[in-house]
């Protein structure tokens, strides 16, 4: 009798838990019009999502510092809160998301947020539709670049990034691909039919032909591999992102897939190619990698390539158009309860301009988002190959709420290469994906 | 979401009210006093511990099992439905599907069914063998010991290294000099797991080793001796004094091991990351909660992983009680 | 088989000096053996330990072209850069300011542990009061339960209900490491197993409950002490998942195993720096733990026995 009343009061407390949490839906704060801190200024508040001792936090420092220090007559303050990025976006996300609940300006004005988010978070009500705020500014960034969601703005980028493959001189030179053949191909381009030809000399010399990173999993390999599926003429999903089936199935996506499966196939790269082979070995003729691994030769490897190293584009299939990789972080203002987005505006469009750009790009290597901004580099180097590759064809990744899982799906596609064919990985991942965008909101 | 930690609080107060009811009658029935002032002492103690428990332990594992009859994603935290058996069916249906839950399941069946036996018969071996009182058995013990010194996320990282798929990396080293190709241990859809039961074990085992050692310390010698006389082989020491010895030992130590074997999670995402040969219950409940956002449909994963453990936990100190 | 009392004491009384000297031989020859075999199995054991031990003190280069035995040897070759790898673990990534942050939280973590659940231990082996019956079951529910399964809204908790924010949120990270039902069954259990004369002796001398506990329990219980606070110390060092989860927004906060994962993902980062860095979180412990192995196995042998 006692051990059926304990259980009965048990449960009966399980199912007030169940219900009261239905009823809990509400309990939204009233929000507050502006915030100002203690000297009475108003206080907008920024998050980025690097540690503040790596170059690039130093360099946001340094944007919001002169920002107060332009707006200190009109009394307006940013205050910078660094939350680094440690496993993968996950604490990040969580983070904002559990202080977007309090809807009590707990949640930072200004995020950043990486590029893809953008869908997500603009149809859940976390970002701050600014195209009012905004308005003709876009027209300052590379088109592609501005992240909007139905047509609205929603986000600024801090800078732009492309990936390439990088070439090792003098291994191509010694596998019988001469120094006119590169330029051509940096110039003007080139096919899937050419990359798999180069390939082949260097594999002839006994190579590894080009590393893909088809381990670096994460956003990573997701990032550097989905430029192929365009470059096919492909496409991922429908405009507004809730469909993948007879898309990202479609046989011009699958052969862009197929040309990484022919490489792996030929044995011109393969999945068990040490991460840093290319920087301290003679064996890989090529690397595709984003524009960080610039700097990072020139600081710690150059001394591996005497003959020279230099940017290859991303190939693209006979008749298709070019595609490359392009997206990093943007800013962008979040709906956080506090009424006034002035403020935050005005920080968004420091944080994005010329000078900060050139700030922030400076210390992390990358390319400028603005097209106001216009570099000069040596012709067919490597910074000149990836701007142009952004500027000429950059294509950004899938906008759909249901991103992250596009990303896991993905790289599980990619280790479904190693031992399966490409259609069966394409059939099954993109049937999964579309399951888990129609379980979305 | 105050309101609800209130509810519950009052509701538990309230069976504890009606516990305390029954048992003042009950004692009056039989005569037995209590003394007021040590019951309230007593509670008093006991207090910062129900207060940390109540708030740290028992309303995350409420809240969890509230959570797996909503819908609740993490972007829209202020619109939360209750959706009853919903998150179930989904499950259900992706288990149907063959999706990412069917392999989640199958590889922490593989996992648990491998280390178990594995851990603890080890653990068992090392103890008996470090049971003697000679010169070298210290450093021995310290050997063997030394791996559970390094933690679980450590020796992630450690054996990724020692498996790297490349020519440089530990084990492919060791093969390159018998002319054997680099192999990938950990892209291996059957083996790969394995490798993660091993390096488990591997960690893991020194620590039950320690426990089955003061376990044996605690039978006595002379039930040896007694038996060497009548001529016992050791086969049958072992089986008719050791273990009937270590049998509560060897209980706690079966369900602290099965228990921490179903909830791997660490070993695949640090080595592998999210792939269909290596992900685990845990992880596919992680990677929903953090990757899809979808915290109603991680709750309801965990509750029918806290079900499915706490009743084959109930059948095992069954089981081996009664032996 | 008969064990009895009487069969041993009849084979006690007779001289085994006879048996002595052809057992010798066998004897010397069943050590040797379980010599080698222990040297063996040893070596299997640490080998990938003394592997971490040898790449820390390499650099990438270096790493990359080592082969045989070469891999477990530390870098004597180039001694000038011997410990390059642990300076710049230390000095660049800051690896000192993490563990400062460890061994903090675990000290407070440790004198509150034993406190809250040594209490609660006390009052439920000790006392006799209504509704204990209610408080044993809870203890017994919760050990089953795993805790993992409730780590999402244990971060909602923390961050909305108690609305820890900022500073604060390092509470979050250490209060829920305090409470242990664990620990709170290894109190008991051990508690169970003092003699209630003690505690009778110091209350006809006058002594209130809680200067029982401290004066009287507490000293007898070293072994279960000592025990608990090891083991504490070894779960908050270790921590990774939680502290991660809480603490991404202060980096400076955090403890020792969150920070591993932000030093494998700097730009740049060399297999010896990754090893160098392991060796530095696992050290500590290691020393905990030849140091405090007696208690470890005592604790373990009360505890263990009475399930």
């Amino acid at each position: 009798m006692k051990k059926a009343l304990k259980c009965l009061l048990v449960a009966s407390a399980l199912a007030v838990t169940t219900f009261g949490l239905a009823a809990c839906k509400g309990g939204k704060n009233e929000g507050i019009d502006s915030r100002t801190d203690k000297y009475g200024n108003t206080l907008v508040t920024i998050m980025v999502h690097k540690d503040g001792s790596t170059k690039e936090g130093k360099a946001y420092k340094k944007c919001v510092d002169s920002f107060n220090e332009y707006y200190k007559d009109q009394k307006i303050t940013a205050q910078i809160t660094f939350v680094a990025q440690t496993a993968g976006v996950d604490q990040y996300e969580s983070t904002i998301s559990s202080l977007y609940g309090a809807q009590d300006g707990s949640l930072y004005d200004v995020i950043s947020f990486d590029a893809p988010k953008c869908a997500g978070y603009a149809k859940s009500g976390i970002l701050y539709d600014m195209t009012a705020e905004m308005g003709d500014y876009v027209n300052d960034f590379v088109a592609s670049s501005v992240n909007k969601y139905n047509g609205k703005v929603y986000g600024l980028p801090i800078q732009e990034s492309s990936a390439g493959f990088y070439y090792n001189k003098r291994v191509l030179n010694d596998a019988g691909v001469s120094d006119a053949e590169i330029s051509n191909y940096q110039t003007n381009g080139w096919t899937f039919d050419e990359f798999k030809s180069v390939c082949a000399k260097l594999k002839a010399k006994g190579k590894t032909a080009v590393d893909f990173q088809l381990t670096a999993g994460g956003e990573t390999s997701t990032y550097l591999l989905y430029p192929f599926g365009y470059a096919a003429g492909g496409t991922y999903a429908s405009e507004d992102g809730k469909t993948v089936t007879g898309y990202m199935d479609s046989d011009k996506t699958k052969a862009g897939f197929q040309f990484i499966k022919d490489c792996i196939d030929a044995g011109y790269t393969g999945y068990q190619i040490s991460g840093k082979a290319f920087y301290t070995t003679q064996d890989v003729g090529m690397y595709l990698s984003s524009g960080w691994s610039i700097p990072e030769i020139k600081e710690s490897y150059s001394s591996n390539f005497t003959g020279g190293w230099g940017v290859l584009p991303y190939p693209h299939a006979a008749g298709s158009t070019a595609a490359s990789a392009m997206g990093s972080w943007s800013f962008g203002i979040t709906n956080n309860g506090v009424r006034n987005k002035e403020a935050a505006a005005l920080l968004v469009k420091w944080m994005t301009s010329d000078a900060s750009s050139k700030t922030i790009t400076n210390a992390t290597g990358m390319i400028s988002a603005k097209s106001t901004v216009k570099p000069e580099y040596t012709a067919n180097s490597a910074e000149d190959v990836l701007y142009r590759q952004l500027i000429q064809n950059g294509k950004p990744r899938p906008a759909m709420s249901a991103y992250s899982d596009f990303s896991t799906e993905f790289n599980l596609i990619i280790t479904a290469l190693r031992n399966g064919s490409v259609d069966s990985a394409l059939s099954t991942h993109t049937a999964s994906l579309q399951g888990k965008i129609n379980r979305e909101r | 979401m105050g309101l609800i930690a209130l509810i519950i609080f009052l509701v538990m107060a309230a069976v504890l009210g009606v516990m305390i009811a029954l048992d003042i009658r009950k004692a009056k029935k039989n005569n037995v006093k209590y003394h007021f002032k040590q019951c309230v002492i007593g509670y008093l103690m006991m207090a910062p511990a129900v207060a940390l428990a109540f708030i740290f332990v028992l309303l995350p594992i409420l809240f969890s099992l509230g959570y797996a009859f909503t819908d609740y994603h993490m972007y829209y935290p202020n619109d939360i439905n209750v959706v009853g058996f919903d998150n179930f069916g989904t499950l259900f249906k992706e288990i149907g599907m063959k999706g990412e839950l069917y392999h989640a399941i199958l590889n922490t069946l593989l996992f648990v069914v491998c280390v178990v036996p594995l851990q603890i018969g080890l653990a068992l071996v090392l103890a008996l063998f470090t049971n003697r009182k000679k010169r070298g058995v210290k450093i021995f013990k310290i050997c063997f010991f030394a791996p559970v010194v390094i933690s679980l996320t450590v020796t992630s990282f450690l054996w990724l290294q020692i498996l790297s798929p490349t020519e440089s990396g530990l084990l492919n080293s060791f093969l390159g000099m018998f002319g054997i190709a680099p192999v990938d241990f950990l892209a291996q859809p059957g083996t790969a797991m394995l490798w993660i039961v091993l390096l488990s074990a591997w960690q893991g085992c020194g620590y039950q080793m320690l426990i089955f050692s003061s376990g044996l310390t605690n039978i006595r010698d002379d039930l040896y001796e007694a038996a060497s006389l009548d001529g016992a082989g050791w086969w049958q020491k072992f089986t008719k004094i050791t273990l009937p010895g270590l049998r509560s030992t060897l209980l706690y130590i079966t369900i602290t091991v099965f228990v921490g074997a179903c909830r791997v999670m660490i070993q695949p995402m640090l080595m592998t990351g999210y792939q269909l040969h290596t992900v685990t219950l845990s992880y596919y409940m992680y990677q929903l909660g953090y990757g899809s956002h979808l915290i109603g449909l991680s709750s309801a994963v965990a509750l029918l992983m806290t079900i499915v453990i706490g009743t084959i936990t109930l059948l095992q100190r069954k089981l081996l009680r009664e032996k | 088989m008969e064990l009895s009392r009487e069969k041993l004491l009849r084979v006690k009384n007779v001289n085994p000096a006879p048996l002595v000297v052809p057992k010798n031989k066998k004897k010397i020859a069943l050590d040797v053996v379980w010599y080698v075999v222990g040297i063996i199995v040893s070596l299997i054991f640490i080998m990938p330990i003394l592997y971490m031990l040898a790449v820390s003190t390499k650099s990438q280069i270096a790493a990359d072209r080592a082969s045989g035995i070469a891999l477990f040897l530390p870098d004597f070759a180039n001694l000038g850069t011997f410990f390059n790898n642990y300076r710049k673990v230390f000095t660049d990534y800051g690896i000192w300011r993490n563990a400062l942050n460890s061994i903090i939280y675990a000290a407070i973590a440790i004198v509150l542990n034993i406190l809250v659940n040594g209490l609660a231990g006390y009052v439920l082996s000790k006392f006799n009061f209504p509704g204990k019956k209610f408080f044993t079951f809870i203890v017994l529910f919760l050990i089953i339960v795993p805790v993992e399964t409730s780590i999402i809204p244990l971060y909602t908790i923390v961050t909305q209900l108690l609305g820890l924010h900022g500073r604060m949120t390092v509470l979050g990270v250490i209060l829920p490491s305090v409470i242990s039902i664990f620990n709170i069954f290894l109190f008991m259990q051990f508690f169970e197993s003092i003699p209630k004369d003690y505690e009778e002796a110091a209350r006809i001398d006058g002594a209130g409950n809680l200067k029982i506990f401290f004066k009287i329990i507490l000293p007898l219980s070293k072994p279960i002490v000592a025990t608990v606070a090891v083991f504490c110390f070894i779960g908050v060092w270790n921590d990774y998942l939680w502290p991660m989860m809480l603490l991404t927004p202060y980096p400076e906060m955090m403890p020792i195993q969150a920070v591993l994962q932000t030093i494998q993902n700097i730009e740049g980062v060399t297999t010896g720096e990754i090893m160098a860095s392991l060796v530095v979180t696992s050290i500590p412990i290691f020393i905990i733990y030849i140091a405090a192995q007696k208690y470890i196995v005592q604790g373990f042998g009360s505890a263990g026995l009475k399930m």
